[in-house]
């Protein structure tokens, strides 16, 4: 009897801890769905998209092999071809992508569609957007997406269309189209501030308090990239946004005249004249390369550094204080209450007017929008596309510290790049001038925050004459 | 072998040799002064001829000024100073009674076979503002107030460039220079001696007068390096900075080239640093010709 008793009893165990283990798994099942259900809305469903059919169907891609994963690019293409069956993609994946593909684009013989930016070292989208050898993409943003019932500019984040990088021609018609995009901001170690109660400066004062505590204990405030200075424009923007309005800030990206030399700038620039004259700026900062800065910070020498989130993977064999782990805080304000900014960056698709099979690529691109593709990004290289809904879906795909960087955004505006674009000819490069050929100086104490505007405002007026001239 | 054999044994040895330098060397160096009398501002379209605007344009350009000026200061300095320390150092390994001599041809020529933008990157770490080796030694004497940040100091910018330059390049001379010295007979050194003429002596009378030829060699050698690695060197260990105070022409070159979209304007600045090494070296060959001493 007593066994019977005993075999119920396991009977009746197993049977809950199975009924338990089923809810669990249901109730998993119900926040994916939850997840999903959230973006499912206007969903379509991959045997209901609307594909179009090609009469060509080799298709030639180019794409740079940069800090992501060629697994992606792998992977995509598969199943593309799946999806559109007949369909072949060629692709060439390569660091050096602009160089190898420049001798076919300047024959004519352009590969159909190319993952590359036009800030890169060959130089070759620049050219493409200077010879307008761009296939307009207006009509394309204009199209429904594959997969879901909207135009696809109302998918992309908003305001990026827009921008120069995108609209180079500032005609309201777009050539470039948003890859991902990642947000940028002050690395510090979260572990740290944990362990010593410190909580994460909202406002410039805070920033500095924070300074002299952390000093107590040999610490020094902040860091950057010290022959790299443009690194410090991740601080600059947001602060400029954030003292002047985002109406100055497009004043300085049209180089308007006054736009760099006011009171409000100087209230900004002067933050890092304090960095650096108040002692707050690690020792021998402007003699570092980008990874040695990162390493001291990580070290525990100073404890904020701009950067974005690529630096868990460009410093992954890099040593580090025990326990270090990765936080982004936003570009400190000037008023408690005030909104914070973040500039984010944005890598960019095109596709050239000379393509053998423009409409195949244009459908690719279309397939790269898809929740598939999004999807499998965040899969294979834990990144995100610039898409409204990109960082949502793919949630729980990303890694704890990518998703924690990009929470950032959730209570920053988000900046971009957008400097009007200089004439054919112009030998200025504003990053040059107002980051390179400054910032050491006035970190060094050998320019003052007056000369530094000044010498901006010349730049500005050099720009405004030749832009003046090419209309002429 | 005939007369006639021999022709065609010398050309079909020298024809290979002379139509890879065509092609590799005279034909890119051709359209580099070429292109730098047209408006080319993209890979793609069609360049229009610009006469002397770009070169007019230089004489403007603050920022070519300042490169101009540094590459000229790397290529009088370096051509002087690494053959120099070369020489130096190949009269050290070779007539000095050190036990380490063999070694010491080897460290010396060691930096040469290094990657150059490792030889950068070791140096960065050297002139580290905390844990370089010269900061450290220094600190540890208590002359703290003299640790530098060496590399994001307008002051020592250069110069730190310019020790790493020499580091690197002097090794590769001074083997040169070694097989100069091993063909020049040992009586003259005894007879030097029995004259009773010190090691300095025998430096400036024998070995230099004799050696004349090998070090005009390693002079055109070092513009080149000014140049070449110069380059190189500012790219890995300043990029140019800080300010400008590192920027030499052919980065500025690359600036213009493959940042502005400007590649006419580019080969004028190309063409400017042919002209600076072309003039250097005659002028070195002027200065250092006379007449040369056959053993």
């Amino acid at each position: 009897m007593r066994r019977l008793w005993s075999r119920i009893l396991h009977i009746l165990i197993t049977a809950i801890f199975l009924a338990f283990i089923s809810a669990c798994c249901n109730s998993s099942n119900h926040v994916g769905q939850n997840i999903n259900s959230g973006q499912n809305s206007g969903i379509i469903h991959e045997a209901s998209w609307v594909k179009a059919n090609f009469s060509n169907t080799e298709l030639e891609i180019a794409v740079f092999q940069g800090g992501y994963s060629k697994d992606y690019w792998d992977s995509i293409i598969l199943k593309f071809e799946e999806a559109y069956p007949g369909t072949k993609v060629h692709m060439t994946i390569n660091p050096q992508i602009g160089q190898i593909i420049t001798p076919s684009v300047v024959s004519g013989n352009p590969p159909d569609f190319i993952s590359l930016n036009d800030i890169e070292s060959s130089g070759l989208v620049l050219s493409l957007i200077r010879e307008k050898g761009l296939t307009d993409l207006t009509d394309f943003f204009n199209e429904k997406a594959l997969d879901r019932e909207k135009a696809i500019k109302d998918m992309i984040i908003p305001g990026v269309l827009d921008t120069v990088k995108f609209s180079p021609y500032q005609d309201g018609r777009i050539y470039l189209a948003p890859f991902n995009y990642g947000s940028t901001g002050l690395v510090y170690n979260k572990n740290l501030f944990k362990k010593r109660g410190w909580v994460v400066p909202n406002t410039w004062d805070e920033f500095f308090a924070l300074g002299d505590i952390a000093k107590k204990e040999g610490r020094d405030l902040f860091t950057y990239q010290g022959i790299y200075p443009t690194y410090l424009e991740l601080v600059l923007w947001p602060a400029i946004a954030n003292s002047c309005g985002m109406d100055t800030l497009n004043r300085i990206y049209n180089y308007e005249k006054g736009s760099f030399e006011n009171d409000k700038v100087k209230k900004v620039l002067q933050i890092l004249d304090r960095i650096t004259s108040q002692g707050y700026l690690m020792k021998g900062t402007v003699a570092l390369n980008h990874t040695q800065a990162q390493t001291e910070m990580m070290q525990g020498k100073a404890l904020f550094i701009p950067c974005s989130s690529w630096i868990e993977n460009e410093m992954k064999n890099a040593p580090r204080e025990e326990g270090f782990e990765f936080g982004l805080a936003p570009v400190p304000t000037f008023n408690q209450d005030d909104k914070h900014y973040a500039a984010i960056t944005c890598e960019q698709f095109s596709i050239p007017a000379k393509a053998k099979n423009p409409a195949l690529a244009r459908e690719f691109l279309k397939f790269l929008y898809s929740d598939i593709s999004v999807e499998l990004f965040a899969d294979k290289s834990d990144g995100v596309f610039a898409l409204k809904h990109a960082r949502e879906l793919v949630k729980y795909k990303l890694s704890k510290t990518t998703d924690d960087f990009f929470s950032i955004l959730d209570d920053s505006t988000p900046i971009i790049d957008n400097w009007a674009m200089l004439p054919k000819n112009s030998k200025i490069s504003i990053q040059t001038e107002i980051f390179a050929k400054c910032i050491p100086l006035v970190m060094n104490k050998q320019m003052t925050i007056d000369m530094w505007m000044n010498d901006v405002e010349k730049v500005f007026a050099q720009a405004r004459d030749e832009i003046n001239k090419s209309r002429d | 072998m005939n007369k006639r054999s021999g022709y065609i044994f010398a050309a079909v040895t020298i024809i290979p040799g002379f139509f890879l330098v065509a092609l590799f060397l005279i034909y890119p160096m051709l359209q580099m002064v070429y292109q730098s009398f047209f408006d080319v501002s993209s890979l793609l379209g069609n360049p229009s001829y610009a006469g002397l605007d770009n070169y007019k344009s230089l004489l403007t350009d603050e920022n070519f000024i300042i490169a101009l000026k540094n590459t000229i200061f790397l290529t009088l300095l370096i051509p002087i100073a690494v053959p120099f320390i070369s020489l130096v150092l190949a009269v050290l390994v070779t007539q000095t009674k050190l036990k380490e001599k063999a070694l010491y041809r080897v460290l010396f020529f060691f930096p040469s076979v290094l990657p150059m933008v490792s030889v950068g990157i070791l140096w960065q770490f050297i002139y580290h503002p905390t844990i370089g080796i010269i900061n450290s030694a220094l600190n540890s004497l208590g002359l703290e107030a003299i640790a530098f940040a060496w590399l994001g100091d307008e002051r020592f910018a250069m110069w730190a460039v310019v020790i790493t330059m020499i580091w690197q390049a002097a090794g590769y001379l001074m083997v040169m220079n070694i097989a100069g010295i091993d063909r020049i007979p040992l009586e003259l050194y005894e007879s030097a001696t029995l004259d009773g003429a010190g090691a300095l002596r025998k430096f400036t009378a024998v070995t230099v007068p004799f050696l004349w030829e090998v070090v005009r060699m390693t002079i055109v050698f070092a513009i080149g390096i000014a140049t070449n690695v110069g380059f190189i060197l500012t790219a890995v260990m300043t990029a140019g900075g800080p300010g400008l105070s590192t920027t030499v022409l052919l980065r500025y070159m690359f600036t213009q080239a493959f940042q502005n979209s400007n590649f006419g304007y580019a080969m004028s600045i190309a063409v400017v640093v042919l002209l600076i090494s072309f003039v250097i070296s005659l002028i070195s060959n002027r200065l250092t010709n006379r007449e040369t001493i056959e053993y």
